[in-house]
């Protein structure tokens, strides 16, 4: 099948997106699983919400992070490609 | 360490002010729109710290401050001795080691001083990506109507811009200048005090 119309463009925008997309899937299941564990421990031990929740925002912000290598990655390829 | 209070406290409220204001839309873009007959230059938003000069220059200032600060206090040799893992076998060349145990302590010691270089790329480019990103994310929300070339889509996108905008300013702008506050904090206590 032959291709038509700009297929150098196209794919590269394509490749911004899904690259984009298949990292977000980790940094999001980790997130949830930082704030589903935090949710878990607050409600065994209300008394250490403060602690805890200086500790999950450091992991959120850990785990989150990890997004952006692969928006990164995906922009020098969408820029060099 | 006390005395690096103060360092903290100023990268966090700095790094916050900048996060800040970078979120006032402010009249600096390049091309001007007709409103009424008046020249308009375009609003634009664009926080320092989504520049990566300015978070790399901060990162550095913290890397070279753990460094110096690790070995002021506990001495060169010290110093880098703490970088391995404790509990590992003591690298004794001459001692009844085995080769798979100096294969495996070389390996460890390349992983140890690599992750110390990471913590460059990791600090800088987690706050210089979450502005810019949190940017990118709102001006293509925005700019969906002109994306997608119909207006039927201004419902959803000009809401899902503003939320995102009071997101980014409420708690993206503080949250990562906490962490880069503490995450300092954390790497210039831990090579003052390796032990704990």
């Amino acid at each position: 099948m032959a291709l038509e119309g700009n297929v150098h463009d196209a794919s590269r925008a394509l490749e911004l997106g899904i690259a984009t997309g298949i990292g977000a899937i980790g940094p999001g299941i980790g997130v949830g699983f930082i704030f589903g564990k935090t949710i878990e421990a607050v409600g065994r031990q209300p008394e250490m919400r403060g602690q805890l929740q200086g500790l999950m925002w450091l992991g959120f912000a850990l785990t989150e992070a990890i997004i952006f290598y692969a928006l990164g990655m995906a922009f020098v390829a969408y820029a060099i490609a | 360490m006390r005395i690096w209070f103060p360092y903290v406290a100023t990268l966090f409220v700095f790094i916050w002010s900048m996060n800040l204001i970078g979120f006032i839309p402010l009249p600096f873009g390049e091309r001007h729109v007709d409103v009424f007959g008046l020249s308009v230059p375009e609003f634009q938003i664009y926080a320092a710290s989504a520049n990566l000069s300015v978070t790399l220059a901060l990162t550095l200032v913290t890397f070279f401050a753990t460094h110096i600060e690790g070995i002021r206090y506990n001495g060169p040799v010290k110093y880098f001795k703490s970088w391995m893992p404790s509990g590992l076998p003591s690298p004794r060349p001459f001692g009844a080691k085995t080769p798979a145990v100096l294969i495996l302590l070389g390996l460890i010691a390349v992983i140890e001083v690599l992750s110390q270089f990471v913590r460059i790329v990791s600090l800088s480019f987690r706050l210089f990506f979450n502005m810019l990103a949190g940017h990118l994310v709102i001006a293509v929300f925005l700019g969906l109507a002109s994306l997608l070339g119909t207006y039927f889509i201004l419902p959803i996108g000009i809401p899902m811009g503003v939320a995102l905008y009071l997101l980014e300013c409420t708690l993206i702008a503080g949250l990562q200048a906490f962490i880069f506050a503490t995450l300092s904090a954390i790497y210039i206590g831990g090579a003052i005090h390796p032990d704990h």
